[in-house]
């Protein structure tokens, strides 16, 4: 029976070893890119949704109200976004401002003694800033993700009110 | 006794092959994956970025020296589309954006353009709103009309 010497032995078991080395490199790498296309996607959707619900709330808010009664003024930490609307004889405000860190909306009727604080929760912002000049509102907000995002809406039928 | 070291090789290269192949599979998907996420990102800004052009144009009624200060661009003469004729002798927007979507006249990742466009119908304007990315790719287009008050 023909027996290999042990230096070729060794030669064979090293050919494997390094092979075997190579397919965990492989292995490691495909994991690793990934990883890395996951956590990239998740980013940039997460980036996406906190741009796209925050600013299409506010666009879709001002689409949806009931009344054109629009107007600017000053609650939880700047600008606020208020609808006015007539409701049974009795006043109500949709509040829509930005408080601690999120994007907040608040009704109640008007002269209720409310704080920032008690407004619903929408989404994470950190800062809303408006300007209404001719019926043409000009947003810029600061999203959860701490991207500025700035647009404007056309307001049909301003009359420039609110509180 | 035989040595098994050949033996573990081929069984080592057969295994390396079909985790290759797996791995192309792999590759190509995560790739995939990543263009369209980025490609959905920019379609998301550039939704953004055209509708707020166009409430710009409906609010100032089709001003668009008015639209391309409040934006950052610059007006430039109309561009003939293949479907849609522009108004004559009219200008049209630009704006140029940098990939993080700040409007520069030096960028160019993306670029919205406005067209006006000729209507039948007296006392109404309308306007060709389109984003493009660097490659000339459309993002979104669409068309906007407003009532031209006298």
């Amino acid at each position: 029976m023909k027996k290999n010497s042990p230096s070729k032995r060794n030669i064979g078991g090293l050919a494997t070893l390094l092979t075997f080395g190579a397919f965990a490199v492989c292995i490691l790498s495909v994991l690793l890119v990934g990883a890395r296309a996951y956590k990239s996607l998740t980013v940039r959707d997460r980036q996406s949704f906190a741009a796209r619900t925050a600013s299409q709330y506010i666009i879709t808010k001002l689409r949806q109200s009931p009344s054109p009664d629009v107007g600017l003024t000053s609650f939880g930490d700047g600008d606020c976004l208020v609808f006015k609307e007539d409701i049974e004889g009795r006043v109500y405000l949709t509040r829509v401002y930005c408080s601690d860190g999120w994007l907040c909306e608040l009704f109640a009727e008007e002269g209720g003694d409310f704080l920032p604080s008690d407004g619903e929760k929408v989404i994470e912002a950190s800062s809303l800033d408006m300007e209404l000049k001719g019926g043409l509102l000009r947003i810029s907000l600061i999203d959860g993700e701490g991207r500025e995002l700035s647009f404007c809406v056309n307001i049909r039928g301003e009359k420039g009110g609110g509180a | 006794m035989r040595s098994r070291s050949p033996l573990a090789l081929i069984e080592l290269l057969i295994m390396i092959m079909i985790f290759a192949l797996a791995a192309a599979l792999c590759l190509r998907a995560f790739v995939w994956a990543d263009l369209k996420s980025a490609s959905n990102a920019d379609a998301d800004m550039a939704a953004l970025h055209a509708q707020s052009a166009a409430e710009l144009l409906k609010g100032s009624e089709g001003d668009y020296s008015f639209a391309a200060m409040e934006l950052g661009g610059v007006l430039s003469a109309a561009q003939h589309g293949d479907k849609l004729a522009p108004a004559a002798e009219q200008e049209s927007l630009l704006v140029r954006y940098g990939s993080d979507w700040k409007s520069s006249p030096e960028a160019d990742a993306f670029t919205l353009s406005a067209v006006p466009l000729e209507t039948s119908v007296p006392g109404l304007e309308s306007a060709l709103i389109a984003v493009n990315d660097a490659s000339g790719a459309e993002l979104i287009s669409f068309t906007v009309s407003w009532q031209k008050e006298d």
